[in-house]
Protein backbone atom coordinates (compact mmCIF):
# COMPACT_ATOMS: atom_id res chain seq x y z
CA UNK A 1 0.00 0.00 0.00
CA UNK A 2 1.25 3.45 -0.49
CA UNK A 3 0.99 7.02 1.10
CA UNK A 4 -1.76 7.58 -1.36
CA UNK A 5 -4.03 5.16 0.39
CA UNK A 6 -3.18 6.27 4.19
CA UNK A 7 -5.71 9.23 5.07
CA UNK A 8 -3.76 11.61 7.10
CA UNK A 9 -5.44 13.09 10.08
CA UNK A 10 -4.53 16.36 11.17
CA UNK A 11 -5.54 18.29 14.17
CA UNK A 12 -4.64 18.84 18.09
CA UNK A 13 -4.36 16.06 20.63
CA UNK A 14 -5.60 16.86 23.69
CA UNK A 15 -6.72 14.84 27.26
CA UNK A 16 -10.25 14.03 27.77
CA UNK A 17 -11.09 14.26 30.95
CA UNK A 18 -14.59 12.83 32.12
CA UNK A 19 -15.97 13.74 35.35
CA UNK A 20 -17.71 11.03 37.54
CA UNK A 21 -21.13 10.88 37.42
CA UNK A 22 -23.34 8.97 39.33
CA UNK A 23 -23.06 5.22 37.59
CA UNK A 24 -19.70 5.83 36.27
CA UNK A 25 -16.32 6.28 37.42
CA UNK A 26 -14.03 9.20 35.84
CA UNK A 27 -12.38 8.68 32.69
CA UNK A 28 -9.19 9.84 31.17
CA UNK A 29 -8.53 9.15 27.42
CA UNK A 30 -6.26 11.00 24.91
CA UNK A 31 -8.92 12.99 23.16
CA UNK A 32 -9.31 15.67 20.02
CA UNK A 33 -7.79 13.35 16.86
CA UNK A 34 -7.18 10.60 18.71
CA UNK A 35 -10.78 9.81 18.58
CA UNK A 36 -10.52 9.46 14.97
CA UNK A 37 -7.80 7.62 14.77
CA UNK A 38 -9.46 4.95 17.16
CA UNK A 39 -11.90 4.77 14.38
CA UNK A 40 -9.97 4.39 12.18
CA UNK A 41 -7.57 1.52 13.56
CA UNK A 42 -10.70 0.12 14.58
CA UNK A 43 -12.37 -0.15 11.09
CA UNK A 44 -8.83 -1.45 10.12
CA UNK A 45 -7.72 1.35 7.87
CA UNK A 46 -4.68 2.82 7.41
CA UNK A 47 -4.14 6.31 8.61
CA UNK A 48 -1.16 8.59 9.58
CA UNK A 49 -1.27 11.97 12.12
CA UNK A 50 -0.08 15.37 11.65
CA UNK A 51 -0.77 16.64 14.96
CA UNK A 52 -0.09 20.01 17.36
CA UNK A 53 0.56 18.63 20.90
CA UNK A 54 1.83 19.84 23.91
CA UNK A 55 5.42 18.51 24.50
CA UNK A 56 4.38 16.71 27.51
CA UNK A 57 1.99 14.77 25.72
CA UNK A 58 4.16 13.89 22.96
CA UNK A 59 5.81 10.77 24.07
CA UNK A 60 2.45 8.92 25.29
CA UNK A 61 0.27 10.19 22.36
CA UNK A 62 3.26 9.16 19.75
CA UNK A 63 3.00 5.60 21.47
CA UNK A 64 -0.52 5.46 21.75
CA UNK A 65 -1.10 6.14 17.77
CA UNK A 66 2.01 3.75 16.64
CA UNK A 67 -0.02 1.17 19.08
CA UNK A 68 -3.18 1.37 17.19
CA UNK A 69 -2.19 1.18 13.54
CA UNK A 70 -0.58 4.53 12.84
CA UNK A 71 1.69 4.33 10.19
CA UNK A 72 3.36 7.90 11.24
CA UNK A 73 3.61 11.02 13.89
CA UNK A 74 4.47 14.06 11.96
CA UNK A 75 4.35 16.61 14.76
CA UNK A 76 2.91 20.17 13.18
CA UNK A 77 3.41 21.85 16.48
CA UNK A 78 3.45 22.34 20.13
CA UNK A 79 0.27 23.70 22.67
CA UNK A 80 1.64 25.90 25.15
CA UNK A 81 -0.04 28.42 27.65
CA UNK A 82 -2.76 25.59 28.60
CA UNK A 83 -2.54 21.78 29.44
CA UNK A 84 -4.86 20.98 26.59
CA UNK A 85 -6.78 18.96 28.70
CA UNK A 86 -11.20 19.35 28.41
CA UNK A 87 -12.80 18.53 31.32
CA UNK A 88 -16.55 16.82 29.77
CA UNK A 89 -19.75 16.81 32.46
CA UNK A 90 -21.86 14.88 30.15
CA UNK A 91 -20.19 12.15 28.21
CA UNK A 92 -23.94 11.20 27.07
CA UNK A 93 -24.62 13.91 25.15
CA UNK A 94 -28.26 13.99 26.86
CA UNK A 95 -27.91 17.87 26.25
CA UNK A 96 -24.58 19.97 26.16
CA UNK A 97 -21.89 17.98 26.72
CA UNK A 98 -20.58 21.14 29.37
CA UNK A 99 -16.54 20.78 27.46
CA UNK A 100 -14.38 23.10 29.74
CA UNK A 101 -10.95 23.69 27.89
CA UNK A 102 -9.17 24.28 30.53
CA UNK A 103 -6.93 27.93 30.38
CA UNK A 104 -8.48 28.40 26.99
CA UNK A 105 -7.91 32.25 26.64
CA UNK A 106 -4.48 31.52 27.70
CA UNK A 107 -3.78 28.80 24.87
CA UNK A 108 -1.07 29.23 21.87
CA UNK A 109 -0.08 27.41 18.99
CA UNK A 110 3.70 27.49 18.14
CA UNK A 111 4.48 25.97 14.60
CA UNK A 112 7.28 23.71 14.53
CA UNK A 113 10.53 24.87 12.67
CA UNK A 114 11.69 23.84 10.60
CA UNK A 115 8.29 23.44 9.34
CA UNK A 116 7.52 19.31 8.65
CA UNK A 117 5.52 18.41 5.37
CA UNK A 118 2.91 15.94 4.50
CA UNK A 119 3.45 15.48 0.89
CA UNK A 120 3.12 12.30 1.11
CA UNK A 121 -0.22 12.18 2.13
CA UNK A 122 -3.09 12.28 -0.80
CA UNK A 123 -6.39 12.74 1.24
CA UNK A 124 -6.30 14.95 4.43
CA UNK A 125 -8.93 15.10 7.29
CA UNK A 126 -8.82 18.18 9.36
CA UNK A 127 -10.02 19.09 12.29
CA UNK A 128 -9.62 22.65 12.99
CA UNK A 129 -9.09 24.11 16.23
CA UNK A 130 -7.06 26.68 17.30
CA UNK A 131 -3.77 26.36 14.67
CA UNK A 132 -4.34 28.12 11.84
CA UNK A 133 -5.72 25.71 8.80
CA UNK A 134 -4.34 27.64 5.93
CA UNK A 135 -0.70 26.32 7.48
CA UNK A 136 -1.83 23.35 6.08
CA UNK A 137 -1.48 24.52 2.24
CA UNK A 138 2.07 25.21 1.61
CA UNK A 139 3.11 21.57 3.26
CA UNK A 140 0.77 19.32 1.66
CA UNK A 141 1.11 17.37 -1.91
CA UNK A 142 -0.54 20.17 -4.55
CA UNK A 143 -2.60 16.79 -5.85
CA UNK A 144 -3.60 16.44 -1.84
CA UNK A 145 -7.35 16.65 -1.29
CA UNK A 146 -8.80 18.01 1.86
CA UNK A 147 -12.21 17.03 4.55
CA UNK A 148 -13.09 19.38 7.25
CA UNK A 149 -15.24 18.10 10.09
CA UNK A 150 -16.13 21.80 11.06
CA UNK A 151 -17.95 20.88 14.57
CA UNK A 152 -15.34 23.18 16.01
CA UNK A 153 -12.75 25.71 15.52
CA UNK A 154 -14.56 26.87 12.47
CA UNK A 155 -16.24 30.95 12.79
CA UNK A 156 -16.65 31.36 9.06
CA UNK A 157 -17.17 29.12 6.12
CA UNK A 158 -14.98 31.63 4.27
CA UNK A 159 -12.10 30.35 6.46
CA UNK A 160 -12.16 27.34 4.15
CA UNK A 161 -12.15 29.37 0.69
CA UNK A 162 -8.32 28.89 -0.18
CA UNK A 163 -9.36 25.13 -0.36
CA UNK A 164 -11.73 25.67 -2.42
CA UNK A 165 -11.24 23.22 -5.92
CA UNK A 166 -9.78 20.53 -3.18
CA UNK A 167 -12.83 19.99 -0.74
CA UNK A 168 -14.07 16.34 -0.66
CA UNK A 169 -16.49 16.74 2.32
CA UNK A 170 -17.39 18.94 4.93
CA UNK A 171 -18.99 17.78 8.12
CA UNK A 172 -20.38 19.21 10.78
CA UNK A 173 -22.80 18.77 13.49
CA UNK A 174 -25.75 19.90 15.03
CA UNK A 175 -24.50 20.64 18.26
CA UNK A 176 -22.14 22.77 16.59
CA UNK A 177 -22.41 27.20 16.97
CA UNK A 178 -21.88 27.07 13.32
CA UNK A 179 -24.53 25.12 12.54
CA UNK A 180 -26.92 26.79 14.97
CA UNK A 181 -25.72 30.31 13.53
CA UNK A 182 -26.51 29.24 9.60
CA UNK A 183 -28.58 26.18 9.74
CA UNK A 184 -30.53 25.68 12.95
CA UNK A 185 -33.66 27.51 11.13
CA UNK A 186 -33.52 25.81 7.19
CA UNK A 187 -30.81 23.63 6.31
CA UNK A 188 -30.71 24.97 2.78
CA UNK A 189 -29.61 27.93 4.04
CA UNK A 190 -26.18 26.19 5.48
CA UNK A 191 -26.30 23.99 2.06
CA UNK A 192 -26.13 27.54 0.13
CA UNK A 193 -22.99 28.59 2.34
CA UNK A 194 -21.26 25.22 1.78
CA UNK A 195 -22.02 25.05 -2.15
CA UNK A 196 -19.35 28.47 -2.02
CA UNK A 197 -16.61 26.59 -1.29
CA UNK A 198 -17.53 23.52 -3.09
CA UNK A 199 -17.26 20.19 -1.68
CA UNK A 200 -18.03 16.87 -3.51
CA UNK A 201 -20.26 16.12 -0.18
CA UNK A 202 -21.80 17.55 2.99
CA UNK A 203 -22.81 15.40 5.93
CA UNK A 204 -25.37 17.19 8.53
CA UNK A 205 -24.73 14.97 11.79
CA UNK A 206 -28.04 15.33 13.64
CA UNK A 207 -26.81 13.21 16.79
CA UNK A 208 -29.52 11.05 17.86
CA UNK A 209 -31.94 11.61 15.03
CA UNK A 210 -29.38 9.88 12.40
CA UNK A 211 -27.30 11.69 9.32
CA UNK A 212 -28.25 13.15 6.23
CA UNK A 213 -25.52 13.05 3.39
CA UNK A 214 -25.71 15.62 0.47
CA UNK A 215 -24.14 14.81 -2.24
CA UNK A 216 -23.49 18.26 -3.94
CA UNK A 217 -22.88 16.86 -7.23
CA UNK A 218 -25.57 14.98 -8.00
CA UNK A 219 -28.17 16.77 -5.62
CA UNK A 220 -28.63 13.30 -3.87
CA UNK A 221 -29.67 12.76 -0.31
CA UNK A 222 -28.86 9.63 1.84
CA UNK A 223 -30.37 9.20 5.12
CA UNK A 224 -28.86 7.34 7.41
CA UNK A 225 -30.83 6.71 10.87
CA UNK A 226 -29.46 6.32 14.15
CA UNK A 227 -28.83 3.33 15.99
CA UNK A 228 -29.84 4.55 19.72
CA UNK A 229 -28.78 2.20 22.95
CA UNK A 230 -27.17 3.20 25.76
CA UNK A 231 -24.77 5.92 25.62
CA UNK A 232 -21.74 4.95 27.36
CA UNK A 233 -19.47 8.00 25.99
CA UNK A 234 -20.47 10.28 23.04
CA UNK A 235 -17.25 12.22 23.13
CA UNK A 236 -15.50 12.03 19.39
CA UNK A 237 -18.59 9.52 18.22
CA UNK A 238 -18.61 12.57 15.77
CA UNK A 239 -15.33 12.35 14.89
CA UNK A 240 -15.12 8.93 14.24
CA UNK A 241 -17.83 8.79 11.64
CA UNK A 242 -16.13 11.36 10.04
CA UNK A 243 -12.62 9.96 9.43
CA UNK A 244 -14.03 6.43 8.68
CA UNK A 245 -16.08 8.41 6.37
CA UNK A 246 -13.32 9.95 4.33
CA UNK A 247 -11.16 6.84 4.90
CA UNK A 248 -13.37 4.94 3.04
CA UNK A 249 -14.79 7.27 0.07
CA UNK A 250 -12.99 5.46 -2.41
CA UNK A 251 -15.93 2.79 -2.06
CA UNK A 252 -18.18 5.67 -2.89
CA UNK A 253 -19.92 8.19 -0.66
CA UNK A 254 -23.24 5.88 -0.09
CA UNK A 255 -21.57 3.37 1.81
CA UNK A 256 -18.91 5.24 2.93
CA UNK A 257 -21.34 7.44 5.18
CA UNK A 258 -22.79 4.02 6.23
CA UNK A 259 -19.86 2.64 7.26
CA UNK A 260 -18.90 5.66 9.45
CA UNK A 261 -22.20 5.61 11.17
CA UNK A 262 -21.22 2.14 11.68
CA UNK A 263 -18.25 2.94 13.18
CA UNK A 264 -19.44 5.72 15.21
CA UNK A 265 -22.41 3.57 16.47
CA UNK A 266 -20.25 1.23 18.27
CA UNK A 267 -17.86 3.83 19.67
CA UNK A 268 -20.69 5.48 21.19
CA UNK A 269 -21.45 2.22 23.52
CA UNK A 270 -17.71 1.42 24.93
CA UNK A 271 -14.42 3.21 25.51
CA UNK A 272 -12.65 -0.06 25.44
CA UNK A 273 -10.71 -0.51 22.32
CA UNK A 274 -10.23 -3.78 21.83
CA UNK A 275 -14.21 -4.31 22.42
CA UNK A 276 -14.71 -1.28 19.26
CA UNK A 277 -12.49 -3.12 17.47
CA UNK A 278 -14.43 -6.16 17.69
CA UNK A 279 -18.13 -4.87 16.95
CA UNK A 280 -16.77 -2.79 14.11
CA UNK A 281 -15.29 -5.43 12.46
CA UNK A 282 -18.03 -7.82 12.76
CA UNK A 283 -20.57 -5.15 11.86
CA UNK A 284 -18.56 -4.39 8.70
CA UNK A 285 -19.50 -7.90 7.39
CA UNK A 286 -23.02 -6.81 6.90
CA UNK A 287 -23.53 -5.10 3.51
CA UNK A 288 -24.96 -2.21 2.67
CA UNK A 289 -28.64 -3.24 1.73
CA UNK A 290 -28.91 -5.04 5.07
CA UNK A 291 -28.62 -1.71 6.82
CA UNK A 292 -30.75 0.18 4.87
CA UNK A 293 -32.93 -2.62 5.77
CA UNK A 294 -32.45 -2.49 8.96
CA UNK A 295 -33.05 0.93 9.72
CA UNK A 296 -33.32 2.91 13.08
CA UNK A 297 -34.35 6.19 14.02
CA UNK A 298 -34.39 8.69 11.79
CA UNK A 299 -35.36 12.36 13.28
CA UNK A 300 -34.05 15.08 11.27
CA UNK A 301 -33.11 18.48 13.09
CA UNK A 302 -35.53 20.63 11.53
CA UNK A 303 -38.61 17.71 11.20
CA UNK A 304 -38.42 17.63 15.12
CA UNK A 305 -40.10 21.56 15.44
CA UNK A 306 -43.14 19.74 13.88
CA UNK A 307 -44.19 17.95 16.95
CA UNK A 308 -45.13 19.30 20.25
CA UNK A 309 -44.38 17.82 23.27
CA UNK A 310 -46.67 18.24 26.46
CA UNK A 311 -44.46 18.20 29.69
CA UNK A 312 -46.21 17.12 32.58
CA UNK A 313 -45.16 17.56 35.54
CA UNK A 314 -44.47 19.67 38.73
CA UNK A 315 -42.87 22.59 36.59
CA UNK A 316 -44.22 25.59 40.10
CA UNK A 317 -41.78 28.01 41.06
CA UNK A 318 -42.16 26.84 44.80
CA UNK A 319 -40.55 23.02 44.46
CA UNK A 320 -37.32 21.87 44.05
CA UNK A 321 -37.67 20.44 40.08
CA UNK A 322 -33.58 20.32 39.32
CA UNK A 323 -34.35 17.23 37.24
CA UNK A 324 -37.33 18.30 35.42
CA UNK A 325 -35.32 21.42 34.27
CA UNK A 326 -32.72 18.99 33.01
CA UNK A 327 -35.24 17.18 31.22
CA UNK A 328 -36.18 20.60 29.40
CA UNK A 329 -32.41 21.49 28.77
CA UNK A 330 -32.42 18.06 27.41
CA UNK A 331 -35.20 18.58 25.06
CA UNK A 332 -34.67 22.10 24.02
CA UNK A 333 -30.92 21.05 23.05
CA UNK A 334 -32.10 18.71 20.88
CA UNK A 335 -34.82 21.09 18.91
CA UNK A 336 -37.80 19.42 20.55
CA UNK A 337 -40.56 21.66 21.05
CA UNK A 338 -41.42 21.75 24.28
CA UNK A 339 -44.68 22.80 25.73
CA UNK A 340 -45.28 23.59 29.37
CA UNK A 341 -48.58 24.08 30.51
CA UNK A 342 -47.88 25.39 33.74
CA UNK A 343 -45.62 28.65 31.98
CA UNK A 344 -47.75 29.18 29.28
CA UNK A 345 -50.93 28.96 30.82
CA UNK A 346 -49.79 30.52 34.48
CA UNK A 347 -48.85 28.96 37.15
CA UNK A 348 -52.05 29.20 39.93
CA UNK A 349 -51.96 31.03 42.97
CA UNK A 350 -51.99 29.47 46.54
CA UNK A 351 -55.23 29.54 47.37
CA UNK A 352 -56.48 29.82 44.26
CA UNK A 353 -60.56 29.84 43.19
CA UNK A 354 -62.60 27.99 41.88
CA UNK A 355 -63.00 30.00 38.52
CA UNK A 356 -58.98 30.20 37.72
CA UNK A 357 -58.58 26.58 38.87
CA UNK A 358 -61.11 25.20 36.34
CA UNK A 359 -59.79 28.00 33.17
CA UNK A 360 -56.68 26.39 34.20
CA UNK A 361 -57.83 22.97 33.63
CA UNK A 362 -59.57 23.94 30.82
CA UNK A 363 -56.35 25.28 29.12
CA UNK A 364 -54.14 22.58 30.14
CA UNK A 365 -56.36 19.86 28.87
CA UNK A 366 -56.60 21.63 25.16
CA UNK A 367 -52.90 21.98 25.37
CA UNK A 368 -52.76 18.70 26.05
CA UNK A 369 -54.87 17.51 23.46
CA UNK A 370 -52.63 19.67 20.72
CA UNK A 371 -49.82 17.95 21.74
CA UNK A 372 -48.13 14.67 19.91
CA UNK A 373 -46.69 12.69 22.95
CA UNK A 374 -46.43 13.52 26.67
CA UNK A 375 -42.77 13.82 28.37
CA UNK A 376 -44.12 13.21 32.45
CA UNK A 377 -41.61 13.82 35.03
CA UNK A 378 -43.80 13.44 38.17
CA UNK A 379 -41.12 14.76 40.72
CA UNK A 380 -43.25 14.45 44.44
CA UNK A 381 -45.86 12.16 42.84
CA UNK A 382 -47.61 15.09 41.94
CA UNK A 383 -51.27 13.74 41.58
CA UNK A 384 -51.64 16.59 38.60
CA UNK A 385 -48.84 14.88 36.72
CA UNK A 386 -50.15 11.78 37.38
CA UNK A 387 -53.63 12.41 36.24
CA UNK A 388 -52.18 13.91 33.20
CA UNK A 389 -50.38 10.70 32.38
CA UNK A 390 -53.53 8.70 32.42
CA UNK A 391 -55.47 11.03 30.62
CA UNK A 392 -52.90 10.74 27.85
CA UNK A 393 -53.00 7.19 27.98
CA UNK A 394 -56.49 7.53 27.80
CA UNK A 395 -56.31 9.67 24.71
CA UNK A 396 -53.38 7.00 23.22
CA UNK A 397 -50.73 9.29 23.27
CA UNK A 398 -47.12 8.10 23.95
CA UNK A 399 -46.51 8.80 27.40
CA UNK A 400 -42.68 9.01 28.18
CA UNK A 401 -42.05 9.20 32.48
CA UNK A 402 -38.47 10.27 33.75
CA UNK A 403 -38.56 9.25 37.42
CA UNK A 404 -35.56 9.97 38.17
CA UNK A 405 -36.25 9.91 42.19
CA UNK A 406 -38.15 6.13 41.47
CA UNK A 407 -40.91 7.61 43.53
CA UNK A 408 -43.90 6.20 40.73
CA UNK A 409 -42.81 2.86 40.18
CA UNK A 410 -46.33 2.03 39.97
CA UNK A 411 -48.17 -0.92 37.79
CA UNK A 412 -50.43 1.70 35.91
CA UNK A 413 -47.33 4.46 35.19
CA UNK A 414 -44.66 1.88 34.21
CA UNK A 415 -46.91 -0.37 32.00
CA UNK A 416 -49.13 2.98 30.29
CA UNK A 417 -45.76 4.67 29.50
CA UNK A 418 -43.81 3.58 26.67
CA UNK A 419 -41.00 4.49 28.52
CA UNK A 420 -40.43 4.60 31.96
CA UNK A 421 -36.84 5.36 33.73
CA UNK A 422 -34.86 6.84 35.79
CA UNK A 423 -32.06 7.59 33.17
CA UNK A 424 -32.59 10.46 31.22
CA UNK A 425 -30.74 8.92 28.64
CA UNK A 426 -33.41 6.27 28.01
CA UNK A 427 -36.22 8.83 28.06
CA UNK A 428 -34.67 10.76 25.50
CA UNK A 429 -33.93 7.56 23.13
CA UNK A 430 -37.84 7.03 23.44
CA UNK A 431 -38.38 10.74 22.67
CA UNK A 432 -36.54 10.29 19.82
CA UNK A 433 -38.30 6.59 18.84
CA UNK A 434 -41.32 7.67 19.36
CA UNK A 435 -41.34 11.12 17.64
CA UNK A 436 -39.63 9.29 14.88
CA UNK A 437 -42.42 6.62 13.85
CA UNK A 438 -44.72 9.42 14.07
CA UNK A 439 -42.96 11.06 11.42
CA UNK A 440 -42.72 8.02 9.43
CA UNK A 441 -46.43 7.44 9.71
CA UNK A 442 -46.75 11.18 8.20
CA UNK A 443 -44.86 10.46 5.13
CA UNK B 1 -19.09 -0.77 29.85
CA UNK B 2 -16.27 1.56 29.58
CA UNK B 3 -12.47 2.00 31.03
CA UNK B 4 -11.72 4.37 33.88
CA UNK B 5 -9.39 5.78 35.99
CA UNK B 6 -7.07 9.38 35.62
CA UNK B 7 -3.93 8.25 36.97
CA UNK B 8 -2.63 7.54 33.71
CA UNK B 9 -4.01 6.22 29.76
CA UNK B 10 -5.49 2.67 30.36
CA UNK B 11 -6.72 2.21 27.32
CA UNK B 12 -4.27 0.27 25.58
CA UNK B 13 -5.12 -2.26 23.09
CA UNK B 14 -4.55 -5.57 24.34
CA UNK B 15 -3.51 -4.78 28.21
CA UNK B 16 -5.90 -6.60 30.77
CA UNK B 17 -7.98 -4.87 33.15
CA UNK B 18 -6.01 -3.81 36.45
CA UNK B 19 -8.88 -2.45 38.56
CA UNK B 20 -12.09 -0.09 38.56
CA UNK B 21 -11.25 1.97 41.22
CA UNK B 22 -11.83 5.98 40.65
CA UNK B 23 -8.20 7.18 39.81
CA UNK B 24 -6.20 4.04 40.32
CA UNK B 25 -5.90 4.16 36.61
CA UNK B 26 -8.40 0.92 36.45
CA UNK B 27 -9.08 -0.11 32.50
CA UNK B 28 -7.68 -1.80 30.11
CA UNK B 29 -8.08 -3.06 26.47
CA UNK B 30 -11.34 -4.97 26.53
CA UNK B 31 -14.53 -5.43 29.10
CA UNK B 32 -13.85 -8.84 29.08
CA UNK B 33 -17.50 -9.35 27.76
CA UNK B 34 -19.03 -9.59 24.09
CA UNK B 35 -23.01 -8.49 23.80
CA UNK B 36 -23.14 -11.11 21.31
CA UNK B 37 -22.44 -13.50 23.78
CA UNK B 38 -24.97 -11.73 26.45
CA UNK B 39 -28.92 -13.00 27.11
CA UNK B 40 -31.05 -10.36 26.71
CA UNK B 41 -34.90 -9.77 27.34
CA UNK B 42 -37.54 -7.23 24.83
CA UNK B 43 -40.79 -6.93 23.71
CA UNK B 44 -41.25 -7.70 20.26
CA UNK B 45 -42.64 -4.89 17.98
CA UNK B 46 -45.57 -4.85 15.13
CA UNK B 47 -46.69 -8.09 16.38
CA UNK B 48 -50.74 -7.31 15.00
CA UNK B 49 -48.94 -6.88 12.04
CA UNK B 50 -46.72 -9.96 11.87
CA UNK B 51 -48.01 -13.23 9.89
CA UNK B 52 -48.20 -15.15 13.66
CA UNK B 53 -51.57 -12.39 14.84
CA UNK B 54 -52.26 -12.08 11.29
CA UNK B 55 -52.53 -15.85 10.45
CA UNK B 56 -53.69 -17.13 13.94
CA UNK B 57 -55.47 -13.55 15.72
CA UNK B 58 -53.42 -14.84 18.55
CA UNK B 59 -49.84 -14.08 20.45
CA UNK B 60 -47.82 -17.49 21.24
CA UNK B 61 -48.57 -18.91 24.51
CA UNK B 62 -45.89 -18.13 27.36
CA UNK B 63 -43.19 -20.94 27.40
CA UNK B 64 -43.37 -21.32 23.51
CA UNK B 65 -39.83 -21.64 21.84
CA UNK B 66 -38.55 -18.83 19.61
CA UNK B 67 -35.92 -17.85 17.21
CA UNK B 68 -34.27 -14.99 16.09
CA UNK B 69 -34.26 -14.50 12.60
CA UNK B 70 -32.92 -11.63 10.19
CA UNK B 71 -35.36 -11.42 7.60
CA UNK B 72 -34.76 -7.65 6.30
CA UNK B 73 -35.31 -6.22 9.99
CA UNK B 74 -34.67 -8.63 13.31
CA UNK B 75 -37.66 -10.84 13.89
CA UNK B 76 -38.22 -13.39 16.87
CA UNK B 77 -40.00 -16.39 14.95
CA UNK B 78 -42.28 -19.32 16.19
CA UNK B 79 -41.41 -22.92 15.67
CA UNK B 80 -44.42 -23.02 12.71
CA UNK B 81 -42.20 -20.29 10.89
CA UNK B 82 -44.13 -17.49 11.21
CA UNK B 83 -42.85 -14.05 12.40
CA UNK B 84 -44.24 -12.82 15.39
CA UNK B 85 -43.18 -9.63 16.07
CA UNK B 86 -39.37 -7.59 15.19
CA UNK B 87 -37.39 -6.50 17.30
CA UNK B 88 -36.73 -2.88 18.33
CA UNK B 89 -33.95 -1.20 16.12
CA UNK B 90 -31.93 -0.61 19.29
CA UNK B 91 -31.31 -4.15 18.69
CA UNK B 92 -29.91 -3.72 15.50
CA UNK B 93 -26.24 -5.08 16.66
CA UNK B 94 -27.64 -8.42 16.59
CA UNK B 95 -27.70 -8.69 12.88
CA UNK B 96 -23.74 -8.68 12.98
CA UNK B 97 -23.55 -11.33 15.84
CA UNK B 98 -26.06 -13.43 13.85
CA UNK B 99 -23.91 -12.79 10.70
CA UNK B 100 -20.71 -13.82 12.45
CA UNK B 101 -22.59 -16.93 13.37
CA UNK B 102 -24.12 -16.55 16.62
CA UNK B 103 -27.81 -17.84 17.07
CA UNK B 104 -29.87 -17.22 19.49
CA UNK B 105 -33.40 -19.30 21.65
CA UNK B 106 -36.20 -17.34 22.53
CA UNK B 107 -38.76 -18.57 25.03
CA UNK B 108 -42.03 -15.93 25.38
CA UNK B 109 -41.67 -14.80 28.80
CA UNK B 110 -45.52 -12.41 28.59
CA UNK B 111 -47.74 -12.26 26.06
CA UNK B 112 -51.12 -10.58 25.50
CA UNK B 113 -53.99 -10.35 22.89
CA UNK B 114 -55.13 -6.98 24.23
CA UNK B 115 -55.38 -4.05 24.77
CA UNK B 116 -52.91 -4.45 21.75
CA UNK B 117 -51.09 -7.93 20.41
CA UNK B 118 -47.79 -7.89 22.94
CA UNK B 119 -45.52 -9.88 23.38
CA UNK B 120 -42.33 -10.08 25.76
CA UNK B 121 -39.01 -12.65 24.91
CA UNK B 122 -36.51 -14.05 26.61
CA UNK B 123 -33.32 -14.78 24.19
CA UNK B 124 -30.01 -16.84 24.89
CA UNK B 125 -26.95 -17.24 22.52
CA UNK B 126 -26.59 -20.94 21.71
Amino acid sequence: MTTSDVVLVAGEVIVDYTLPYSGAECKLRLGGIAHAARGLWAAGLDYAIAAFCPEYLREEAQRYFLAHGCREVIWLGNVVGAPSVIVIGDPTEVSHQAYEDLLREQKRIVPEHPVPDVKHYKSIVVFPGLFDINSLLPIANPDANFSFDIAYGIEDLASLSAFRGRIKAVIISTSSTLFLGLGSDDVSHLIAAIRQIDPEVFLLKENRGGSRLFNLQNDSVEQIPASLSKTVNSVGVGDVFTAVMVALSHKGWVEAAWRGYQAATVYSQTTYPDDFRRDVQRSFKLSLQTLRDLGGTVLPWHVRQLFSIYLAGPDFSYINKVELDRAVASLQYHNFKVRRPIQENGELPRPSNDVDRQRTYDTDYELLKECDMVFAVPLERDPGTLVEIGMSIALGKPVVTFDPRIENNNTMVMCGSIEYSAVLDDCLNATFNTLAKLSERLQ
Amino acid sequence: MGSTGSGRFTDYSGTKITGTTSGSGGGGGTSGNDRCQQAFSCTLEEVAQCDYFVQTGMVPAVGSPLTLVLHRRLFGKAANGHRVGALPTSFNYLAACIESEVNYAGVVRASSNAPVPSVTVDFTPI
